[in-house]
């Protein structure tokens, strides 16, 4: 388990730093795909497999296709993505803030006892933890409500997905008769209300 | 060996990566990408303290003591559940934003975005 955890730490850290570095955006994906599967790997040592399976599904799946239509919908030419010239303080910033990041974390996890971590091995969890059936027990059990509100979480998302994708965002300009102003329904309906 | 501030450490790594990508970058596009990584960041972060306060890891310094109540060890994990539910949520959005600006502005490049520095 240790050295499948290992290698799948490396894999992750590698495919994420090849993602955030590619130019474009069909590459980031597929090393994003990369990565998104290492870190199922490692849910899956972690004794979270139901997790595992999830984010294979819903990241692998559901994600990284979206990003995939996106890109090709979109479809970017080479000089629009050769016209990503990054100011030299972009990066410094980055890697400052991303440093910073970092060390403050392994300050935090490390600045309290270094060099006392136990491995998870002596101290076993529970028969079945993570498993289907005990999660599954778990979420229909004690978390009801929450898994429910997920779906008006999903419905809210997909009825704004579909308000933005259908409203045209560009502003109408004074002067530019090539667009007409939305007709005034609300205002209408307000005055009739009050009439 | 696979102990509880490893997958700290790889947690942090992780998440560090995902600011830089946000922050060096000008494409949109790679910028959510980034931002699902340090989501995925805290999603591992988040199962392994679910996978520590299973096996009845203590609070401080990590010695083993009474363990949680049954039926709650894998509370940790409904979080994991949760967090990837908004991130569905929050790419879906997030990418028909993107198609609607890419419609306004013919690119996907944070620079051209400059409608409120006028």
């Amino acid at each position: 388990m240790d050295a499948l955890y290992f290698a799948f730490s490396a894999i992750a850290v590698y495919t994420a730093l090849m993602m955030v570095t590619r130019r474009h955006p069909i590459y980031a994906a597929g090393w994003m795909l990369a990565c998104l599967a290492s870190v199922a790997g490692i849910f899956v040592t972690l004794h979270a497999s139901f997790l595992g399976v999830i984010q294979v599904l819903l990241y692998a799946g559901a994600i990284l296709v979206l990003f995939l239509f996106v890109i090709m919908l979109l479809n970017p030419s080479k000089e629009e993505l050769e016209a990503e010239r990054v100011a030299l303080w972009q990066p410094v910033a980055g890697l400052v803030l991303g440093c910073f990041f970092a060390g403050l974390l392994v300050w935090a996890v490390l600045g309290d006892a270094p060099g006392k971590a136990i491995p998870f091995s002596e101290y076993p969890a529970p028969d079945g933890f993570g498993s289907t059936t005990d999660f599954g027990a778990t979420i229909y059990d004690r978390y009801v409500v929450a898994f429910e509100l997920i779906s008006v979480l999903i419905i809210a998302a997909i009825a704004a997905v579909i308000l933005v994708g259908k409203r045209n965002l560009r502003p109408a300009r004074p002067g530019r008769t090539s667009e007409p102003a939305p007709p005034a329904h609300r205002e209408t309906t307000e005055e009739a209300v009050h009439a | 060996m696979l102990s509880l501030p490893s997958v700290l450490l790889l947690s942090a790594v992780l998440f560090a990566i995902g600011a830089y990508g946000v922050i060096a970058r000008r494409n949109l596009l790679v910028m959510l990408m980034s931002i699902e990584l340090q989501l995925n960041a805290v999603n591992l972060a988040l199962a392994a303290f679910s996978r520590h306060f299973a096996g009845g890891g203590g609070a401080g310094g990590l010695p083993p003591g009474p363990g949680v109540a049954p039926g709650l060890a894998d509370s940790g994990q409904m979080f994991v559940l949760m967090s990837m539910a908004v991130a569905a949520c929050e790419v879906a959005v997030g990418l028909a934003l993107l198609i609607a600006l890419f419609r306004w502005k013919r690119s996907v490049l944070t620079d051209d975005m400059a409608e409120l520095a006028g």
